[in-house]
């Protein structure tokens, strides 16, 4: 279905599910920032028809009523400011974050650590290194509340998913595949490999802010042993803490 | 109040659901029949919205404790209040310590049970629906147990009739067929499917398997292969999508579906026929009849004008009650 000859960023009306605007065809930091930006940018309009505006690792999918009476109009205003900008060169979001997460990546919080860096072609501790050296960004939201997608991991680490599922990963599990990081907000079966584990909690109904991670945030895993994260699991946000990012 | 004496194991706090974060990955949960739903609240003179007991799978049994107004919406399952048969679709007045029983469903597979006002239980992140993978919403987040106590928000008592009130249902299937029948437009990657598997599913019965729940039902039929195959990315889905992962096997997303998902879609089930699959239970057959927006935009039309009688209706009875009072 994929034109050969196409190039980014292009808008396919989906019809029944609104407009996806794609920025590239594989992860990489510049297409998730204009994705993130042009999101922005939309959910400002405040288009007749949109329902929703959800942003994908590098694409964002506009839900638009397929009977509004308006759609016609909110699909020329989205091509319009697609082409109105240079969107991977856009600035990061306004008031984004940089959290710095305890994360174990040693015994039972690891299961699959040894076997992702022999993947990757690295020994375990170059493994830890690699996933805990630079802040990664939070890519997009997704499959449960609050759960991010973060990237980009260096090449190396575009590993496939696993041929069959983990029955079960706990909540806060580390899973690496195709150059990212799932943070499981929930226990969960998965194709992704568990590396590490952390007590950072995704969505907290009651409070104020109930999805403590949005897209274009910064996140860094700062390797502690499973001792101290046993212990960061009875502080807020299991030990999680939060600055304005640089 | 309510006391639940005996409840299937995954009774929950329903409302129409949770919209506007689907977004930050947490899906809509709301009841899996909303026709039911609206029905049993529109009797009591409730909000469409108003959080209700959704039942799967009776038999269940209720105490009033207190003089209480209630309706009851959706599968046919023998209700009787203190022995009295009701009908299908009914609001009331319960006395203090009356005893409501549901029996086995004849057929559908979910009832809906709506208290005056609502059932009283927090509104999270805008609305009252039960989320039960993540364990907030309705009441504690949690299935039902016998025990539990539900009370109403609303407590003056609605003018209803001494035998109660009634509407009619659309039937669940068309006349004559034996499979429910669930008008769908095609989705995303439809024409990555072969020929013989779009014909297959818009021509074949699938059945639905015991694995369905409010994530989604597994679906069982004649295999659906790809005529394209490569790797997908995630994507959004939204209750009706119709998935096909590699067995060829569809399978329906509902009301608690997650919100990504990487398995192509096939097609959408339309929005104003998703309560059917909400009444289909395991061993029913589904047939996927193929529509176009405009057939789909007339659906949503008919489907609000049903709405709108039921309110004149309903609302038309009540000033004859009030004239008479």
């Amino acid at each position: 279905m994929t034109d050969p000859s196409s190039h980014w960023p292009r808008l396919d009306d989906l019809v029944l599910d609104g407009a996806l605007v794609r920025f590239g065809d594989r992860v990489d930091d510049a297409a998730n920032r204009a994705a993130v930006a042009y999101a922005e940018a939309v959910r400002a309009e405040a288009l007749p028809g949109v329902e929703e505006v959800a942003i994908g690792p590098v694409s964002v999918l506009v839900r638009i009523d397929p009977l509004a009476p308006e759609r016609a109009g909110t699909l020329a205003r989205l091509r319009d400011l697609l082409a109105a900008r240079d969107w991977p060169s856009a600035a990061p979001p306004p008031g984004r974050r940089l959290w710095t997460v305890p994360a174990s990546f040693e015994g039972d919080d690891a299961p699959q650590l040894a076997e992702a860096a022999a993947l990757a072609g690295c020994s375990v501790a170059e493994a830890i290194a690699a996933l805990t050296a630079e802040p990664l960004r939070v890519l997009s939201l997704g499959f449960a509340p609050g759960q991010p997608y973060l990237g980009t991991l260096p090449e190396a680490w575009n590993l496939p998913r696993q041929a069959g599922l983990t029955p079960q990963v706990p909540a806060g599990a580390i899973t690496v595949a195709v150059r990212q990081i799932v943070l499981f907000a929930n226990p969960s079966p998965t194709g992704w490999r568990q590396v590490g584990r952390c007590a950072f909690r995704l969505y907290r109904p009651g409070g104020e802010d109930p999805f403590p991670l949005r897209p274009g945030d910064l996140v860094r895993f700062e390797p502690v042993s499973p001792a101290a994260l046993a212990e960061a699991e009875a502080r807020p946000d299991g030990g999680a803490v939060c600055e304005a990012a640089p | 109040m309510i006391e639940i004496l005996a409840i299937p194991p995954l009774a929950t706090v329903q409302d129409l659901g949770r919209d506007g974060h689907w977004f930050q990955g947490l899906g809509r949960a709301g009841a899996m029949d909303s026709l039911a739903h609206r029905a049993a609240n529109l009797l009591l003179g409730n909000d469409e919205d108003a959080a209700t007991l959704e039942i799967p799978l009776t038999p269940a049994k209720f105490r009033f404790h207190g003089r209480q107004a209630f309706a009851l919406a959706g599968a046919p399952c023998g209700a009787r209040l203190d022995g009295r048969a009701l009908p299908r679709v009914w609001a009331g007045m319960a006395e203090d310590g009356q005893v409501l029983d549901l029996g086995g469903m004849s057929d559908g597979a979910r009832v809906y049970l709506a208290l005056r006002g609502g059932i009283d239980v927090p509104e999270i992140l805008g609305s009252r629906s039960t989320q039960l993978r993540e364990a907030f919403g309705g009441l504690e987040g949690r299935v039902l147990a016998p025990g539990d106590r539900l009370v109403p928000l609303g407590n003056e008592t609605p003018l209803l009739p001494g035998h109660g009130l009634s509407l009619g249902l659309p039937p669940l299937r068309r006349e004559g067929d034996g499979a429910i029948t669930l008008r769908a437009l095609p989705s995303t990657e439809h024409d990555d499917f072969s020929p013989a598997a779009q014909q297959a599913f818009w021509s074949t019965p699938y059945t639905v398997t015991p694995q369905s729940n409010r994530q989604g039902y597994r679906l069982d039929g004649v295999e659906l292969t790809r005529a394209e195959i490569g790797e997908l990315r995630s994507h959004g889905i939204v209750p009706g999508i119709v998935q096909v992962p590699g067995g060829g096997q569809p399978i329906v997303q509902l009301a608690d579906s997650a919100t990504m998902g990487g398995y192509p879609k096939i097609a959408a089930v339309i929005a104003p026929d998703l309560w059917r699959i909400g009444q289909a239970r395991p061993g029913d057959q589904l047939r996927f009849e193929r529509v176009d927006l405009a057939e789909a935009e007339k659906a949503d039309r008919e489907s609000d004008r049903l709405f709108a009688y039921w309110k004149r209706d309903i609302a038309a009875l009540v000033r004859q009650l009030g004239s008479w009072t």
